[in-house]
């Protein structure tokens, strides 16, 4: 699941507790007033309100998304597939500079942009060994959060 | 008295500046980029100008196009606020030039003080201490190596006129002298213009403590007691308290110090002297020639408006209060509510406000430009708003702060209030052991992303109930209100240490 951009599992638990990502919580609902909950988790009280759309939690309008969970199928035997990478921006900024092309064979943890953000400069790596299949964005320009910025494509071990 | 001032910067300190004008019935006008036609500060003004679209560099940092718009709009002063233009000595000598009057120290002042080497010389001739370093500027390996031997590893390099953090090197032991000697030089002359750089001992996890000081063109100049801002996140402030955990008897000597330093280099207006505190020395370190950030926790405890008392300095009038007419009542801490996510590297945040709640009650102050439907920009500083509570004592003013940050939501960006919540819960903090170090010793955003899963817990077994509604049996307010609170008090606390 995703709670304000951040990347979360969470499981219910057969005695009713939950997990997320590994740490477990007991829950329970203490009052619920036309739509609005306290909640205690373990030692802690919130109050929930819950509309047609979204979550209010102690005054604060939360997004948050709920998707299955599949698990990542482990490959160590060198399949010889190739897999697709889309990388994002990490945070809205400015292209500062892009060091690769298309087309370029890179090495995982290369350098492949500059993202300039509040002063600073931030470096985007790439998260494997592969070829960079296209660049979205052009240098100086301003990035969204999440925009892609290239495609990648992992090469066969 | 002055007629007209435009302010020359944005967000919540050009809002603040246009407040200060109008309890002087002062006409305000701002200037504003593209990103910031619909701030706050727009809304405000008397009148308001735009500096189209660009870079900073274009926009508020463009003095030509600000002293043109200064000129035709007919302003008499320019306050600069901080950051932006506001230490800027050829900035201040144009406006000056053009027959305005900057509402800050005047152009040699702030060329004396932007050099790191000349305004630690002059505190020293005060008898101010200092930290002990090079005398003047290093250029050589082997200056440098005497120097290092001389006041013991590490040692810190600096560029003359770096700040914010930037333009510093750290060295651990000899062997790493000469490329971080080179490398600094290097970013000084890129960034600052001027590869002049020299060296200090290396004062690792202090305590950082400043005094407030006005001046006026009359001769008068008073200290206006200390603050700490010993919180920090890579070397940007984010928790500041009134007063400072020195005695009245220290306070009142460097204050004295202070003044006799303003005096001497003929400083105007308000400014703030820094200080690096470390097991029980005390050394100089800047004067921020500017109206600060943090300003607002030394008007809560004295009562004094320095932004008022800027403009009337800049006014020309003299000092309304006197030395001993200062008197501190209580203690006051100011938090930064910054749109930035603190799990995740602190990264800058932007994008609509879909709600917002303002916290009150008594001595609850919350200075912003932000308001609902408002679209936070990525252009710029992540600083919000501040929320400034004062309490009797630090107690007091700590229990306060937990009940207005508790109030204060905001929804749509993510911002670092819950951050904040996990300080102030802090046995630590609530101690004062507080170091600039503080968040990494105290594994704050480890307590805080468990804080974020109990969250994410109660939301979900909301989401849970929702599905199946008839599990659930309401049970009545008056038997578990008094309940819940009790030990949610009680075992906040330990609960809290038990994760780590």
């Amino acid at each position: 699941m995703t709670y304000r951009d951040r990347e979360y599992i969470f499981e219910i638990l057969p005695n009713g507790d939950l997990s997320i990502d590994g740490e477990i919580f007991s829950t329970t609902v203490d009052q619920e007033i036309n739509s609005v909950y306290k909640v205690t988790v373990n030692d802690h009280t919130f109050t929930v309100e819950v509309s047609s759309k979204d979550f209010i939690i102690d005054g604060e309008n939360v997004d948050i998304s709920i998707k299955p969970f599949i698990p990542k199928l482990v490959i160590n035997n060198g399949s010889q597939k190739k897999k697709k990478i889309n990388l994002k921006a990490p945070i809205p900024g400015k292209i500062a500079q892009i060091l690769v092309k298309e087309g370029d064979i890179v090495d995982k943890n290369q350098e492949l942009m500059i993202l300039e953000a509040m002063k600073m400069r931030n470096r985007i790596f790439s998260p494997d060994k592969g070829k960079v299949k296209k660049i979205c964005v052009k240098e100086n320009t301003i990035v969204e959060q999440d925009q892609k910025l290239l495609e990648f494509e992992t090469s066969p071990n | 008295m002055l007629g007209t001032v435009l302010i020359a910067n944005r967000g919540e300190i050009a809002v603040r500046i246009i407040r200060a004008c109008r309890l002087l019935s002062l006409k305000s006008i701002v200037i504003f980029s593209k990103e910031d036609s619909t701030s706050l500060h727009v809304k405000m003004a008397n009148e308001a100008y735009s500096l189209g679209k660009g870079t900073v560099q274009e926009t508020y940092l463009n003095v030509e196009k600000i002293i043109e718009i200064a000129l035709t709009s007919g302003a008499d002063a320019i306050h600069p606020g901080y950051g932006f233009l506001s230490e800027n000595p050829d900035f201040a000598e144009r406006v000056e030039k053009e027959g305005m009057v900057f509402v800050g120290p005047s152009p040699t002042v702030l060329r004396n003080l932007g050099d790191k080497v000349e305004s630690k010389r002059i505190a020293k001739e005060i008898g101010i201490p200092t930290i002990p370093g090079s005398d003047g500027y290093v250029s050589s390996l082997s200056e440098a190596e005497k120097i290092g031997e001389k006041i013991g590893y590490p040692i810190i390099i600096k560029a003359a006129f770096g700040g914010g953090g930037r333009g510093m090197e750290i060295v651990e032991n000899p062997e790493a002298l000469e490329i971080s000697l080179l490398g600094c030089q290097t970013i000084a002359d890129k960034f600052f213009g001027n590869n002049k750089v020299f060296i200090e001992k290396y004062i690792s996890a202090p305590r950082h403590v400043e005094i407030q000081f006005l001046a006026d063109n009359h001769q008068n100049s008073i200290h206006i007691g200390d603050r700490e801002c010993s919180i920090q996140r890579s070397y940007q402030k984010i928790i500041e308290e009134a007063p400072s955990f020195l005695s009245v008897r220290k306070r009142n000597s460097l204050g004295e110090k202070i003044c006799s330093l303003a005096e001497k280099i003929d400083y105007k207006n308000a400014g703030t002297a820094e200080f690096l505190w470390k097991d029980g020395d005390i050394f100089f370190n800047e004067i921020n020639p500017r109206i600060q950030v943090e300003h607002p926790v030394t008007e809560m405890i004295t009562g004094i408006d320095l932004v008022v008392e800027q403009l009337r300095i800049a006014s020309n009038e003299e000092l309304s209060i006197n030395q001993r007419d200062i008197k501190f009542n209580g203690h006051a801490i100011e938090f930064r509510i910054n749109a930035e996510d603190p799990l995740k590297s602190f990264y800058p945040q932007s994008g609509k406000i879909t709600g917002l709640n303002v916290p009150g009650g008594n001595e609850v102050r919350f200075d912003t430009f932000i308001y609902p439907d408002y679209v936070f920009p990525n252009n710029y500083d992540s600083l919000m708003g501040k929320l400034i509570v004062k309490g009797n004592n630090r107690n007091d003013a700590i229990t306060k702060s937990r009940i207005a940050l508790n109030e204060l939501s905001i929804s749509g960006v993510t911002t670092n209030i819950a951050l904040h919540n996990a300080i102030i819960a802090t046995p630590e903090f609530q101690q004062r052991i507080i170091t600039t170090d503080f968040l990494e010793k105290n594994k704050i955003t480890e307590i805080l992303s468990h804080y974020e899963k109990l969250k994410l817990a109660a939301i979900l077994k909301t989401q849970s109930i929702n599905k199946s509604k008839q599990q659930l049996s309401p049970i009545k307010l008056n038997e578990t209100v008094n309940r819940t609170n009790r030990w949610r008090e009680q075992s906040k606390r330990e609960q809290q240490r038990n994760y780590l």
